[in-house]
């Protein structure tokens, strides 16, 4: 699967801690999801974007690098900050 | 050669309804920084025209110069044809009101679902955030008595501080019939007025919890945590410019963002008077 972010009404940044407005909507991303909306301006493969969290958060510690980007990629596409290739 | 005509002119008194509609049923107000013209029609549009002009008292304009942006002016109708039911429509075109000048202001104001009072001298400004129906009429109500009252319900902020104030009737939900509110005025309840430049000073974030006894909890808001509380009580916030931005500087300004939770009204109104007047 392939993943994109949607252009945000604003991103904001605090104290290390990121919010996006998108589509009116307020959406709290941990540090993980910061880092994958950065990494998704233009389409890219799921697992790909699991490799390069690995290389720069390093291994999760009791799952995979694909589980935990998988499982954060989810709860993006539900709150309407990334989108998937049809 | 000048000629008179001597047909003679038909004149005839108006009957007591037409002379009520040579009296206005357009009532001019001037609300969180718009100027507004509501119609009254109806049967008795004169009934609700009168207890509007009461109720609406402290927004009522001379069509004047002063505290507005935009100079377009905002319409829209308030209907009436049966005077028993002019307590519900008081209530739904008070609701009209507010929904017509959000509209009219987004893009423009940073809105809170929130009730302020000011200091009557200096300006300084308390707003307090909270979703409906969780104490911010009953809060301006007592606040309103030492402070200038300048909204139970929408707080219109420029990007420099500045409060349009919108001094609406205090709308009080009758205990026998919970889903109807009484509009009363500001006025009537002897609130004082707002000031004439009134700006943010301090911003709360209410939480009204009646198992809480007589304690009152206060807690500093991180501006994190600070504008995801308040950011759910924002109307038309995605029209504004880098919205989150907006929001946040002003939470900085005025910070730090409190949350209080209490019981009763009248268990925070001297702490919060106190909080005002250090601000002050």
């Amino acid at each position: 699967m392939r993943v994109q972010r949607v252009p945000a009404d604003d991103l904001l940044v605090r104290d290390g801690e990121t919010a996006l407005l998108v589509d009116g909507m307020a959406v709290r991303l941990s540090e993980l999801s910061a880092a994958i909306y950065d990494l998704t301006e233009d389409m890219v493969e799921v697992e790909r974007l699991a490799r390069e969290l690995e290389a720069h958060f390093g291994a999760p510690e009791g799952s995979t690098s694909m589980d935990a980007t998988g499982h954060a990629v989810t709860e993006l596409l539900r709150h309407g900050v990334l989108r998937s290739d049809p | 050669m000048l000629t008179i005509s001597t047909m003679p002119i038909r004149t005839r008194t108006p009957s007591t309804r037409e002379t009520s509609n040579l009296v206005s049923h357009i009532l001019r107000l001037r609300a969180l920084g718009r100027r507004l013209e509501v119609r009254c029609i109806g049967d008795s549009a004169d009934v609700l025209a009168f207890a509007m002009r009461a109720s609406w008292s402290r927004c009522l304009s001379d069509g004047g110069g002063g505290d507005c942006g935009p100079s377009d002016t905002l319409h829209l109708d308030a209907h009436l044809d049966d005077s028993g039911r002019l307590a519900y429509q008081l209530m739904s075109t008070t609701q009209e009101i507010t929904r017509t000048l959000i509209a009219g202001q987004a893009g423009r104001l940073l809105m809170l679902h929130a009730g302020a009072v000011s200091h009557p001298e200096t300006g300084a400004s308390l707003v307090y955030v909270a979703p409906g129906g969780t104490g911010k009429t009953t809060l301006s109500r007592l606040l309103g008595q030492r402070f200038g009252y300048l909204t139970d319900e929408t707080v219109g902020i420029a990007d420099d501080g500045a409060i349009h104030p919108y001094p609406k009737p205090l709308s009080v939900r009758r205990p026998d019939a919970p889903h109807l509110k009484d509009e009363l005025s500001p006025d009537g309840l002897g609130l004082l007025p707002a000031p004439i430049a009134p700006q943010v000073a301090r911003i709360i974030v209410l939480d009204r919890d009646p198992e809480l006894g007589a304690s009152v909890e206060t807690e500093e808001l991180s501006v994190m945590d600070a504008l995801f509380a308040v950011v759910e009580e924002t109307s038309s916030l995605s029209w504004l410019d880098r919205p989150l931005h907006r929001l946040a500087d002003l939470l900085e300004a005025s910070g730090p963002v409190l949350r209080v939770r209490y019981a009763e009204a009248s268990e925070i109104e001297d702490y919060l008077s106190a909080l005002l007047a250090g601000r002050s």
